[in-house]
């Protein structure tokens, strides 16, 4: 890592060596950078500066209860150790959180992080995203204050909803020390229907007949062939010679996703390949974790959120680019683009094209000097930005949690 | 309930007040005849009256904006109202405040069913929007119960729930977008039609905020895909303990309904006489399950449902037929308030959550400090997510009821809070549980969630004297001492 100096990592335990530990970097005026397993250092804007603050040790589920479909955990329990237990008792995080890894005993990161960084998988289009699962926190804000907010109950408007403030935070404004979140059923079984298409726009439209339908897809996305062929998989590798596949998602019980598979089927003049559920489940692993796409050191990778009907246009658009490669996940709703490192990365005319089209376009997987010196994030309104430091200032007065982690200077 | 003290020196500027509003809004944005102010004295909880300094009803964002520039810089308080519909006193004007009322604001702007989204003002009502769109099949899932007359505004200041929300989510759930007003004048746009956003989650934060951190003047709602079908189950019980115990199996067994309500035996019967629904009136508690989805898996999971409930006793189990009887089961249930009203003279609605299987006890509770306060109390609830709305019965005419159920609520809401639940599920705190606030957060949470008003509105100048118990000024609040090696507040017990 750059510009660390010296690299002091401070590793707290319980929350009283956190409290202590900021309380001191408060006295010092010192910068710190917070992190779980660091799983999520290689994204974002790196932090300017700073002592290290390692919360590995805060760790471990304190609270489960699966018919209540809540779970309390320290803030760095590992993603891995929540979603094995939750496994036991058939039970997931619904917005199918990226595992960074091939098992769910592989899964990268901390809950923590997940949460901080509100970062949702291919569910998200039907299930909403990380913040919508967050039930309430214990953190210690950039003041050295312990400070609670929201409770272990779903529905809940007890003074102003600061979960949802602290997902997607990327740990700027307090440092989470415990996180409530809710929980739900694994779904029985699913299946996925595969339709080869013409281009985007194409494959925009079967899915929108397919969520027009009564038949509720949890997931859909939109794979050029070009990049179906990176798939480990045959039914889908085997679509090499049609320019977008379709990928429609269902997940349910056994007999509702049978009935709904049939009527999907039936419902248009093209014929899907169906796949069974493990070879469903296989699938949208690729997708979600967007394996489909090689990595090559001189190329950037950006997440591109985008409202959903615009995304087969704007795909279209985006790959025809030079040397553009991508595709569209959450039924059109979230673009991965594989683009250039050179001139920019062509951030200005990526991000133009996505606004054009009512997107944000994330510059989600580049080198570390290239996250430092490019706007990591979509660049807000003066007037919104002003409000957000505001904001900062108002959690943390001094400046010290990850300064710079999502914009230069705040 | 006391509330900020009243400028005298605004109050006495009224006039002049009124004419500068009236030069921004002209004569169809303003309200200064006291007669013609009266039906904006109250919100829904009517037990609290105040008459406003002047009401102000701008009709676009650029005059919500105006108005409160105007405001700022005349340090002038704001109280915003949607349609009046709270039940805890968020719209409760101040004698020194203007009033300012978004009902004039109430056309749809754009219906785009490829992105499900709704565009829309924010006087335009929750159930306006399912109507404008279930011509193509779509509804807006969050339905509270004043659905027909309360404006989308008013639900994203107090993220209102409904029947539904285990499966659908609350107002916070079910939104992409907002164009909002902040104290200064400022117009910002949050999100947009896309699901994700960049920053922080600013609309999160606007949601549930209760008119303290901006005016909301446009909001853009997510739309589903009607189920279906969808079927209820009526099941009866003899005892609270077997309903509840099934509310646990039924979610344990992977089963998440969309909706599933409960009602004690007081309740039933006074909603059985009402709407004579076929409620079992022997029955000590009675569920309503409702399922949806696609017919073959809505078919399927009723016989689940069904047997789950036998395993654990009901004494009786309905489950519709037709349309027309999923409305009926539902009547009863719906018309609960009003069939409470025709059996005592007044009620008052509490709102708390509690961890499920806290259900028996907080009802046992609630049973003797029924016996204690003298005064009776009928519970209906939500139970698939713990929250419960006991109507406590009283009668006004009878000196210091009315401050007796009152205290009443007030023991159930710190029962609620106490068993690791809340004082509020989707009413919001308002002025009816401002005061409360102390049960549940510390001085330092408190002091936290106020400096986050304060990054929006530094001057106290938006709806002064809801939801914190008390004020204190920005300057105070951003104070920050920090010695080497010292804790900021050495006198605050730590953990």
């Amino acid at each position: 890592m750059m510009n660390t100096g010296d690299d002091i990592i401070i590793k707290v335990g319980d929350e009283t060596e956190l409290l202590e530990a900021v309380t001191q970097s408060a006295a010092e005026s010192l910068p710190i950078e917070v992190t779980g397993s660091g799983s999520r250092r290689q994204f974002g804007r790196p932090v300017d500066g700073g002592r290290r603050l390692d919360l590995s040790g805060l760790d471990g589920i304190t609270m489960y209860e699966p018919d209540e479909l809540v779970l309390t955990a320290k803030a760095a329990t590992p993603l891995a150790t929540i979603l094995q237990e939750l496994d036991k008792h058939n039970q997931i995080l619904a917005f199918d959180p990226v595992l960074g890894g091939d098992s769910l005993a592989n899964a990268m990161g901390t809950i923590g992080g997940v949460l901080a960084s509100n970062l949702s998988g291919s569910r998200r289009l039907t299930a909403g995203a990380a913040r919508d699962y967050l039930l309430g926190f214990k953190a210690v804000s950039g003041r050295a204050e312990l400070f609670q907010s929201g409770s272990r109950v779903m529905k809940n408007v007890t003074g102003y909803d600061l979960s949802k403030l602290m997902a997607g935070s990327w740990g700027t404004l307090a440092i989470m020390h415990e996180v409530t979140i809710k929980t739900m059923p694994k779904p029985e079984t699913s299946a996925s229907l595969l339709y080869a298409c013409a281009d985007a726009m194409e494959a925009r439209s079967v899915i929108e007949a397919a969520f027009a339908s009564p038949h509720e897809p949890s997931a859909a996305a939109m794979i050029p062939a070009s990049l179906a062929v990176y798939s480990s998989h045959q039914p889908f590798s085997d679509f090499a010679r049609t320019g977008m596949v379709a990928v429609i998602r269902l997940e349910g019980f056994e007999t509702s996703v049978k009935a709904r598979s049939d009527a999907l089927y039936a419902m248009t003049e093209k014929t899907p390949v169906v796949t069974d559920h493990a070879l469903s489940d296989a699938l949208q692993a690729e997708i979600r974790e967007t394996r489909l796409m090689p990595r090559q050191n001189n190329r950037v990778i950006w997440k591109i959120n985008c409202p959903p009907a615009e995304g087969g246009e704007l795909l279209d658009k985006l790959i025809a680019r030079p040397n553009c490669r991508g595709y569209a996940d959450w039924g059109g709703g979230l673009i991965w683009l594989s683009s250039p490192s050179g001139q920019q990365a062509g951030a200005t005319a990526i991000r133009a094209l996505v606004s054009d089209y009512g997107g944000e376009a994330m510059l989600h997987e580049a080198p570390e000097g290239m996250r430092r010196t490019l706007p990591v994030f979509h660049p807000q309104p003066k007037p919104l930005e002003a409000l957000t430091r505001r904001i900062k200032s108002s959690f943390d007065p001094l400046g010290i949690l990850n300064p710079g982690r999502m914009i230069a200077g705040i | 309930m006391e509330m900020p003290i009243p400028n005298a020196e605004v109050i006495e500027r009224r006039e002049a007040i009124a004419a500068d509003l009236l030069s921004i809004l002209g004569p169809e944005g303003v309200i200064d005849d006291k007669n013609a102010m009266s039906p904006f004295e109250s919100d829904g909880l009517n037990a609290y009256r105040q008459s406003p300094l002047v009401v102000a009803l701008p009709a676009t964002t650029e005059e919500v904006s105006r108005v409160l520039k105007y405001c700022q810089e005349n340090s002038l308080k704001i109280v915003p109202r949607g349609s009046g519909t709270s039940l805890s006193g968020g719209a409760l004007p101040l004698a020194d405040g203007v009033l300012l009322g978004l009902s004039r604001m109430n056309r749809i702007l754009e219906i785009d069913y490829e992105n499900r989204a709704v565009v829309t003002q924010p006087g335009v009502t929750n159930l306006a929007i399912t109507n404008a769109v279930e011509g193509k099949g779509f509804y807006y899932a969050p339905d509270p119960s004043s659905q027909i007359a309360c404006s989308i505004g008013g639900n994203v200041a107090e993220n209102s729930g409904g029947v539904h929300c285990l499966k659908y989510g609350l107002t916070t759930n079910n939104l992409l977008g907002l164009e909002m007003v902040t104290m200064d004048g400022e117009i910002l746009r949050l999100g947009g039609k896309r699901l994700d956003n960049h920053g922080y989650d600013l609309i999160g934060i606007m949601t549930g905020s209760e008119g303290l951190l901006g005016i909301v003047t446009e909001v853009t709602v997510r739309i589903l895909q009607k189920p279906a079908i969808r079927k209820a189950l009526l099941i009866g019980f003899d005892s609270v303990t077997r309903a509840s115990q099934s509310v646990g199996d039924i979610i344990a067994k992977g089963i998440i309904p969309a909706g599933m309500e409960m009602m004690d035996r007081p309740a039933i019967q006074a909603a059985e006489d009402f709407v004579n629904a076929g409620y079992p009136r022997d029955a000590d508690a009675l569920m309503i399950v409702e399922l949806d989805g696609p017919e073959a898996e809505v078919l399927s999971l009723c016989g689940r449902v069904e047997e789950i409930v036998r395993g654990n006793g009901a004494t009786s189990i309905r489950i519709s037929e037709t349309e027309e009887e999923r409305v009926l089961f539902w009547a009863g249930r719906k018309s609960a308030f009003p069939a409470i009203g025709r059996i005592s003279p007044d009620y008052l609605c509490m709102d708390g959550t509690i961890p499920r299987r806290q259900l028996s006890e907080i009802l046992t509770r609630m049973e003797r400090m029924s016996n204690e306060f003298g005064l009776r109390v009928a519970n209906v609830f939500h139970a698939g997510d713990g929250n419960l709305h006991p109507l406590i019965l009283f009668d006004a005419n009878n000196e210091g009821e009315f401050e007796r159920a009152e205290a009443f609520g007030a023991a159930i809401l710190k029962a609620c809070v106490e068993l690791g639940g809340v004082l509020t599920g989707e009413h919001g705190v308002g002025v009816e549980k401002r005061d409360l606030m102390g049960e549940m957060f510390t001085e330092v949470d408190l002091k936290q969630q106020q400096r986050l008003k304060c990054a929006f509105d530094p001057d106290h100048l938006l709806n002064p004297g809801k939801v914190f118990p008390t004020l204190h000024r920005c300057a105070e609040l951003g104070r920050l001492h920090v010695h080497k090696g010292q804790m900021p507040h050495p006198d605050l017990p730590r953990f």
